[in-house]
């Protein structure tokens, strides 16, 4: 037996994919459904059903080839359809009715996603931190912290103590401030260039120095424009520990299920 | 035109950032709604592939030098 795995969303009127292959090879074809069309293919129960589905998802060995060819067809299904909704990885339906029902039924619902899309892609922001140099620069940038290491160096052991105490905590809440200030600087760079954001939540100890997350949405072909961006972050704040990374263009999966007003 | 758009993502970030954006969010079944697998808070299962695919590029890696 099997299911039919969704890709994308487009505006009916598209073309049928031609050539193009899905999961395990399967051909990727349009189902239509009123003013909306779905790019699909079969896919084998045994792998995409429920339970095989939800065990998969733990195995990367299995998990990561496929989210690749899912992304493979994305990127192709974007080059041919302007705008396109790409969907997540593993939309499954039982069968071709399903996804044409679910295509009538959502219409209202994608349909004022296309225009917020057309001609976009998106793009992932991260502001990293190197924590050793963001400090070295506060300890020669900041007066308070050089006023509290000089009463430390001169002061008797229990104040100098207490002052200690007292400088970490000042070292804390100026790191803080800075975190804050560079992030806003990324987040103004983009917004004064008309792009819009979705700021990702981060996850704790999520590692790699990583201070904000963010998904950018743009030109497609705004690729020059962000690294410039990045460039000029760098620019400003290097020397102070931070950086700007940018990952793309990809197709919108963010911005698909951002609500667009 | 470059980049993930219309390449395949292979560096070793990229794969970070393909889970990130293909999974992070939740895998939606919707129609017939007789398949689920939403059931799970995905951010965390999320996080879960991301770090499982860093061990994995890790030991890729490993292997190749």
């Amino acid at each position: 037996m099997s299911l039919v795995y969704v890709y994308a969303i487009a505006r009916g009127g598209s073309a049928e994919p031609k050539g193009l292959r899905g999961l395990d090879d399967g051909a990727v074809r349009a189902v239509r459904g009123d003013d909306l069309a779905a790019f699909v293919s079969d896919v084998p129960e045994s792998d995409f059903a429920e339970v095989p589905l939800n065990a998969h998802l733990a195995d990367m060995e299995w998990l990561t080839p496929r989210a690749v060819r899912h992304q493979e067809v994305n990127a192709a299904l974007s080059e041919a359809n302007d705008p396109l909704v790409p969907l997540s990885f593993g939309t499954v339906f039982r069968d071709e009715l399903g996804v044409a029902r679910m295509l009538r039924e959502r219409a209202s619902e994608i349909g004022p996603r296309f225009e917020a899309l057309r001609g976009k892609a998106e793009w992932i922001a991260v502001v990293r931190r190197d924590k050793e140099k963001a400090l070295a620069a506060l300890e020669s940038a900041s007066e308070a912290l050089r006023a509290l290491r000089s009463a430390i160096s001169t002061a008797p052991p229990g104040r100098a103590y207490l002052a200690g105490r007292r400088l970490e905590e000042t070292k804390r809440q100026e790191l803080r401030g800075v975190d804050a200030a560079a992030i806003g600087a990324a987040m103004d760079a983009f917004e004064r260039a008309g792009m819009r954001l979705f700021r990702e939540p981060l996850v704790e100890d999520a590692g790699g120095n990583m201070l904000a997350r963010f998904s950018v949405l743009a030109e497609r072909d705004a690729g020059r424009g962000l690294a410039s961006i990045g460039a000029a972050f760098g620019a400003a704040w290097d020397d102070r520990g931070y950086a700007l990374e940018l990952s793309g263009p990809w197709p919108a999966y963010r911005f698909s299920t951002v609500d667009p007003t | 035109m470059s980049g993930p758009l219309a390449a395949l993502p292979d560096e070793e970030l990229s794969v970070l950032d393909l889970a990130d954006r293909l999974l992070n969010r939740g895998v939606v079944i919707t129609g017939e709604a007789t398949i689920s697998v939403a059931g799970v808070d995905l951010v965390y299962l999320g996080l879960n592939l991301i770090l499982t695919a860093v061990e994995t590029i890790a030991q890729r890696e490993a292997r190749t030098k």
